[in-house]
C-alpha cells in the first residue's frame, strides 16, 4: 500500500482535525492537537485517494436507491357482498406517488422531459391519449398473461426433445390455480385462452371509457396481446417460420372475436350461458369437465367485473390493476342450491329425502 | 338407487339449460347427455359378455367406482348456475351495462343474437357487405 494512500477512517479523522483546527482559538494548542502522521495542508493526489474537498463532495451525493414501486392500489379480487356496503377495499386506498427527492424515480419525475410531457398531456389530451394507452396497455396485457404463465425447460436445449400432448401440442410446466387446482394442461392454447379471459374483463371496463378514447384503448390492448403471443411462439416454442406464426395469430384473432360475442352474451343472458361459453373456450367442450371449476370461473369473472366497475377511469388508465385468485370462490360454489329440493318430475317423496340427506354439508 | 336420482337431476338440468342456436355444432345438452348415459346408466350387457378372449389372455372391463358425493356436488353446481347465483352475488350497475362509449352495445348484441339464427344466408351475406363501407 503506498504511503500516501488514505483509508476512509483516516480521511474522516483528518477532516475532524481540520475542523477542530479552524475552530481553535490558540494556534499553539491547535498545532498540538494535530495528529503527527497527517499534514492537513497538502492535497492527496494519488489515484487511490481523494483530496479532502473531493471526498466531501462524494460524501454529499446520495447513494442511488433501488426503484420505488408504486403501491398496488387496485388489486382486483372478487369481493364478498357486505350487507351495508358493496365496495372493494383496495379501491378505498388513494393512489400514492413516491416521496420526492429520495430516488432515481423521483429525479426522473422532476426532470424537464417529464414536465414537457405533462404539459403536452394537459394541452393535447386527445392527441397524446394513444401514446399513453400504448404504454399502459402493455402493462395490462402482461398482467393478464402472467395468470397462466408456463415455461418449457427443454426449449433452450438444442438436443432435448420437447414433450407433446396427445394433440401434438408443446407441453410446458406451469404453476398457479389454473394448472394446479383446475388441472388444465400448460400449452400455448390454454395460455392464450386464459389471457383472453382476463383481457375480456379489461375490455369490458375499457368500453366504459369516453367514446373518443375507448376504441383506442381496446385496440392497443389487443395489439399488445399479439406482440406478446408472437414473442412467445418464437422464444418458448421455437416456431421460426413466419407463415406458421401468422396462421396461429389469425386463428387466435378469430377465437378472440368469437369469445367476445360468447362472453358478452353470457354477461347479459345469465350464468348458465356464461358457463357454457367458459366450457366451450377454456375447457374445449370437454365431456368430463368438473363443473365446480366452471362455476368458480363464472363467479370470478363477475366478481372481477364488479371490482373493475368500482375503479375510476384514472385508476384503470394508470395500469395498476392486479387480478386475484379464482380459488376463493370455491366456498360459494359449494353452497347447496334450492333447486335441488324443488318438486318436479323426480318421482316420489323418498327421492328428495334421500337427496337431501346425502348432500348436507 | 342414488344413481337414478342423480340421473334424473341431470335430465331436469338439461331441460332447463338454455339452448344455443348460434353454435349448433357444439351442443352442451348432447355432450352432457352422453356423459350421463355412459357414467350413470347401468350397462345393458352383463359384464361376463364383455370379455374378449384371445390365445394369450382374456380382458375384463373394470367399472369406475360411483362417487355419489362428487356427482351430487356437480348437480348442485349446475343448479347454482341455472339460478343465476353469481349474477345476483355480483350485480353489475348501469356503468358497466350501459358503457359510456356505446350505451346500446348490449341491447344491440342481444337483438343480433336473437335474429342471427333465423337469417337466410343471402341476408347474412348482404349484412356483411353493408358494414364494409362506413361513411361516419
Amino acid at each position: 500500500m503506498p504511503s500516501s494512500a488514505l483509508c476512509t477512517a483516516c480521511r474522516q479523522a483528518l477532516r475532524q482535525e481540520v475542523g477542530q483546527l479552524r475552530r481553535a482559538q490558540a494556534p499553539y494548542q491547535a498545532r498540538a492537537n494535530c495528529p503527527k502522521i497527517l499534514n492537513p495542508s497538502r492535497p492527496y493526489t494519488t489515484r487511490h485517494s481523494l483530496s479532502a474537498a473531493q471526498a466531501n463532495i462524494k460524501q454529499k451525493q446520495p447513494a442511488p436507491r433501488p426503484y420505488l414501486a408504486v403501491p398496488k392500489t387496485s388489486r382486483i379480487a372478487p369481493q364478498t357482498l357486505q350487507k351495508t356496503e358493496q365496495s372493494s377495499p383496495a379501491a378505498k386506498i388513494p393512489p400514492q406517488s413516491p416521496p420526492k427527492g429520495e430516488s432515481a424515480t423521483a429525479a426522473f419525475l422532476e426532470s424537464p422531459t417529464r414536465s414537457i410531457a405533462k404539459e403536452l398531456r394537459k394541452r393535447a389530451t386527445n392527441t397524446t391519449e394513444t401514446y399513453v394507452a400504448y404504454g399502459v396497455c402493455e402493462k395490462l396485457v402482461k398482467e393478464c398473461a402472467r395468470q397462466a404463465d408456463y415455461t418449457i425447460p427443454q426449449a433452450r436445449d438444442k438436443n432435448a426433445e420437447v414433450p407433446k400432448t396427445k394433440d401434438d401440442e408443446d407441453l410446458g410446466v406451469g404453476t398457479g390455480w389454473w394448472y394446479e387446482t383446475l388441472g388444465l394442461t400448460p400449452t400455448f392454447a390454454t395460455w392464450s385462452q386464459i389471457t383472453f379471459l382476463h383481457m375480456y374483463l379489461l375490455n369490458c371496463r375499457l368500453r366504459c371509457f369516453q367514446p373518443a378514447h375507448a376504441p383506442t384503448w381496446q385496440q392497443h390492448l389487443l395489439d399488445h396481446f399479439f406482440y406478446l403471443a408472437e414473442d412467445r411462439m418464437v422464444v418458448i416454442h421455437n416456431i421460426e417460420a413466419n407463415f406458421v406464426r401468422q396462421k396461429y395469430l389469425k386463428d387466435m384473432y378469430m377465437q378472440w372475436r368469437g369469445l367476445l360475442a360468447g362472453y358478452d352474451e353470457g354477461l347479459v343472458n345469465g350464468d348458465a350461458v356464461l358457463a357454457t361459453a367458459v366450457w366451450r373456450n377454456i375447457f374445449k367442450g370437454d365431456e368430463g369437465v368438473d363443473f365446480r371449476g366452471v362455476a368458480e370461473i363464472v363467479s370470478y369473472m363477475r366478481g372481477v367485473l364488479k371490482g373493475l366497475e368500482g375503479l375510476s377511469d384514472g385508476d384503470v388508465a394508470s395500469g395498476e390493476v392486479f387480478f386475484g385468485n379464482p380459488g376463493q370462490e370455491r366456498d360459494e360454489v359449494l353452497v347447496r342450491s334450492g333447486l335441488m329440493d324443488a318438486p318436479g318430475q323426480l318421482a316420489g317423496g323418498t327421492v328428495e329425502a334421500g337427496g337431501r340427506a346425502k348432500a348436507v354439508k | 338407487m342414488a344413481k337414478s336420482i342423480i340421473y334424473k337431476h341431470y335430465q331436469r338440468i338439461l331441460t332447463q339449460w338454455p339452448v344455443d342456436r348460434l353454435r349448433p355444432e357444439v351442443s352442451f345438452q348432447k355432450i352432457i347427455q352422453h356423459r350421463i348415459d355412459t357414467q350413470l346408466k347401468p350397462p345393458t350387457t352383463p359384464p361376463q359378455d364383455n370379455v374378449v378372449s384371445n390365445q394369450a389372455q382374456a380382458t375384463i372391463p373394470t367399472s369406475v367406482p360411483f362417487d355419489e358425493q362428487g356427482q351430487l356436488e356437480q348437480v348442485n353446481v349446475l343448479y347454482s348456475l341455472l339460478e343465476n347465483r353469481y349474477k345476483k352475488k355480483y350485480p353489475l350497475s348501469e356503468k358497466m351495462m350501459r358503457p359510456a362509449s356505446n350505451p346500446d352495445y348490449y341491447d344491440k348484441l342481444v337483438k343480433e343474437l336473437d335474429e342471427a339464427p333465423n337469417r337466410s344466408r343471402f341476408q347474412s351475406w348482404l349484412n356483411k357487405w353493408k358494414g364494409f363501407l362506413r361513411f361516419s
